[in-house]
């Protein structure tokens, strides 16, 4: 079977239509709609002479082995948040399910290749994301994630475990990295850069390192009538002027930085806030850069707090670092989509995925589709037809290339 | 003769031990609903022993005490009809109150009818202890006075106001607790007949105590705009939208929050402005707010002024959204004009201070009181004792009795004036 996107664009409508619809997407890992799409994904690979397992952490795997012993693992994850998008994740896996189908083409191919579904990336159901990546990975903490619970009370270990899932079991997946060459996947951007620059798609350099605070402001509570200006000692104002130069430190340094939530106390209409609270989420692909950038905020945190009588306190919350994915590989990307009719556009990865976790281990790169509208978690995520044509055909030529390039010894299996 | 001649000294240390009596007393548990702060809201059993203790004392004075139908406490020592002096306040609390809001001006009120007695004048006074004042049952601000001002209407109190705890209506807590709301316009005579009305109150700010007074004489209570503004952005994710590409709702809101500051100063005539709450939707630490709501609360004694700033910062906001592709609404809750006082009760008050000899201050109240709903009726004023660093609806909160008790002695002699 040649290569076709039709028929990738034909299973990403099928699974929409068993798995979704116009309310979007119901595959919440660990649910019934889940498995459904599960089914769905073995029904097609049934056709194809592959070996299909899932193993202790519940990701689902198919395997076609070559002769020279290794193989390029391509893939992605099925399950979505609830009322998502029809491509998050279901685009890399039906785009890979294709590149098994011709692989299986090949007679007696020198290697082998592996498509996987990792089990909740999206973390929608408990709250921790990559979870069958992580655990293949080895950074998965069975005891971190065992008394998680869900909106409706229930544990983590149990509900994996109604799945198949034995949690304590769940880092044998680790077994699963031997003989891995390389990995790819292939994911819509969830973001705005490529559309708004009139491309298709892109090479993913890496994924963007993240530092989470809580910044804490602390003032004196007052009587909003009662209190001069100024005599206050205003929390908000501290956090307010906070976030506007925090956005100029993004700037500076070219990365992200939000202020998502703020939340003063006592928070009522007539008292002047003594005490604010901000959720602060930076992210740059440069480590050097992400320190500077959360020296530079936690630096305006307290000018400002001074200005207002205040104080400023920086509690962390998360550290990643950032993740630069493998150059050749970043390389055969950026040739693929150009020779698929895209441009040619480098971009790094805010949001994180299973592909993170492989790179701690393996040689990857991720393509993306663009996304447009430029929102992801949400039924009205989309991509425009031609640009997913052009993502699946380049994320096609990206594994053939990758093929040869271990077919040559270039990307040894892992032992 | 001068002013201070005719001044009446009491026995400060006598009042002061008496009035920090009173108040410690009602913090103790039956009194308040928490062991931590005080918990006092209209219809629950602490408010009930408060107000009968109250009206113990006020009965030992050879007052008569009577409860309208909603339940504001009235103690008169001369027959119904006669004109009068009346004291007080309120002695309901804030949700995680302090002991002093308001039941000071009770216990003050209290014991100027005692030093009345004590010192054997011919006083005709009432005392009035309203309810709900702070809003903590029902979420209405001054709802006892505005009853009493029948500034309310039959269906706020049949339908509207609802209970903060249970959502059941004022009517129906009302009849439980043995009122009789039906006849809630007979609430008005509380305000009849009376010649001046004079509410102690804590300051709930801190300039007497930065300047080293001990009372302030209020020479107008500030009118008020509350407000809301709602702005619409974009929720992105954090991690893929370059800052380019944002449309951050709450951004705009700290821009709003900024220029707040700004108008407030640069209008002047002690007008201030106060973001309190602030909502982000979704409210997650990785996407970029998409709506954010800030409420406004502008306020001053000139009207023209604290009115400018709530329309100048409405307009800024249109101005900083549209700069940021957002949009932005302003939504008014409700507004009310000042409040002046009496100026011939001002004047008495102003001589009762000086020949008291206290460090005092003619000063607006930034707050809200119940005085606000009796000057439609009377003529009025008010006076502040300061709290320590400004703290109020807190369980820190802190007064000093040897303060109040000087405020005791500068009301009596005021009353005494008035009645001459």
């Amino acid at each position: 079977m040649a290569f076709d996107v039709d028929r990738v664009l034909g299973d990403l409508r099928e699974l929409a239509r068993r798995t979704g619809g116009p309310a979007g997407a119901r595959r919440v890992c660990w649910t019934d709609g889940w498995a459904d799409a599960r089914a769905f994904l073995r029904e097609r690979l049934e056709e194809l002479p592959v070996a299909v397992d899932v193993d202790e952490a519940g990701n689902l795997w198919a395997e076609r082995e070559g002769t020279a012993g290794g193989a390029v693992v391509v893939g992605s994850h099925v399950d979505s948040v609830p009322a998502g998008g029809w491509l998050d994740g279901a685009l890399g896996v039906l785009a890979a399910l294709e590149c098994l189908r011709e692989h299986a083409e090949t007679e007696r191919p020198a290697v082998g290749m592996r498509l996987v579904d990792w089990a909740d990336e999206e973390g929608a159901r408990f709250g921790r994301s990559l979870f069958g990546s992580s655990a293949c990975a080895g950074t998965l903490d069975p005891d971190a994630v065992r008394d998680l619970r869900d909106a409706g009370g229930e544990r983590l270990e149990d509900v994996v475990a109604r799945h198949g899932v034995r949690l304590d079991r769940a880092p044998h997946a680790q077994a699963r990295l031997r003989g891995i060459r390389a990995y790819l996947e292939l994911h819509i951007e969830q973001g705005p850069v490529l559309s708004s620059e009139g491309l298709a798609a892109g090479a993913v350099v890496g994924m963007f390192g993240v530092e989470r605070h809580h910044v804490v402001f602390t003032g004196q509570t007052a009587h909003a009538g009662a209190t001069p200006m100024r005599e206050r000692r205003d929390a908000f104002a501290a956090a307010a002027r906070s976030a506007l130069a925090i956005r100029e430190v993004a700037i500076a340094h070219g990365g992200v930085c939000t202020v998502g939530a703020a939340r003063c106390e006592p928070g009522v209409v007539t008292a002047v806030a003594g005490r604010c609270e901000m959720l602060l989420d930076q992210r740059h692909i440069d480590a050097a850069a992400l320190a500077a950038m959360r020296a530079d905020a936690a630096q305006a945190c307290a000018r400002a707090a001074a200005e207002f009588g205040c104080e400023a306190e920086l509690r962390h919350v998360l550290s990643i670092p950032p993740i630069a994915f493998d150059p050749r590989l970043v390389a055969v990307a950026r040739e693929a989509v150009a020779a698929a009719g895209g441009g040619d556009r480098e971009l790094p990865s805010g949001p994180l995925h299973d592909a993170a976790e492989m790179a701690r281990h393996v040689p990857t790169a991720m393509l993306f589709s663009s996304s447009s509208p430029p929102v992801s978690h949400t039924r009205e995520e989309d991509t425009p037809e031609p640009d997913l044509r052009l993502a699946i055909d380049a994320f096609g030529r990206a594994v053939r290339r990758t093929l040869e390039l271990a077919g040559a010894g270039e990307l040894p299996p892992r032992p | 003769m001068t002013a201070t001649d005719t001044h009446l000294a009491i026995d400060r240390e006598r009042s002061r031990r008496r009035i920090a009596d009173a108040v410690a007393r009602l913090t103790e548990p039956g009194y308040t609903r928490s062991g931590t702060a005080i918990c006092r809201y209209a219809y629950t059993p602490e408010y009930r022993r408060t107000l009968d203790w109250f009206t113990g004392q006020l009965r030992d004075l050879g007052f008569e005490t009577w409860e309208d139908p909603v339940g504001t406490l009235v103690a008169q020592n001369v027959p119904r009809g006669t004109p009068v002096f009346a004291l007080g306040s309120h002695c309901d609390s804030n949700r995680n109150g302090g002991p002093w809001d308001g039941t000071l001006g009770v216990v003050i009120a209290l014991e100027v009818c005692r030093l009345a007695r004590e010192h054997g004048l011919e006083l005709p006074l009432r005392l009035i202890s309203f309810l709900e004042e702070e809003g903590s049952g029902f979420g209405q601000m001054l709802l006892g006075s505005r009853i009493c001002a029948q500034r309310v209407e039959e269906a706020d109190l049949r339908e509207r106001f609802r209970a903060v705890d249970d959502g059941r209506s004022f009517w129906e807590h009302a009849e439980e607790a043995g009122h009789e709301p039906a006849r809630w316009r007979e609430a008005s005579a509380v305000l009849d007949d009376i010649r001046a009305w004079i509410e102690c109150h804590i300051e709930q700010g801190r300039v007497l105590q930065d300047a080293g007074e001990c009372i302030g004489v209020v020479e107008a209570i500030a009118g008020y705009v509350h407000a809301d503004i709602e702005i619409d952005g974009r929720a992105d994710h954090a991690g893929a939208t370059p800052m380019g590409s944002r449309v951050d709702a709450l951004l705009v809101a700290a821009e709003v929050a900024l220029e707040l500051e700004h108008l407030a100063g640069a209008a002047g005539r002690g007008t201030v402005g106060t973001i309190g709450e602030i909502e982000a939707d979704p409210g997650l630490v990785n996407v970029v707010p998409g709506r954010v709501r800030v409420s406004l609360d502008i306020r001053g004694t000139h009207e023209p002024a604290f009115r400018g700033v709530a329309r100048d910062i409405a307009a800024f906001a249109r101005r900083a959204a549209a700069a940021r592709g957002a949009s932005a609404r302003y939504a008014e809750r409700q507004s009310i004009p000042p409040t002046p006082m009496g100026a011939e009760v001002l004047e008495a008050l102003d001589r009762a201070a000086a020949g008291a000899g206290a460090p005092y201050r003619r000063m607006p109240s930034g707050a809200a009181h119940d005085t606000m709903c009796v000057a439609d009726r009377a003529p009025c004023a008010m006076l502040f004792v300061p709290c320590r660093d400004g703290i109020s609806h807190a369980p820190e909160e802190d007064a000093d009795p040897r303060d109040a008790a000087i405020a005791a002695e500068v009301l009596l002699n005021a009353v005494v004036r008035l009645a001459r």
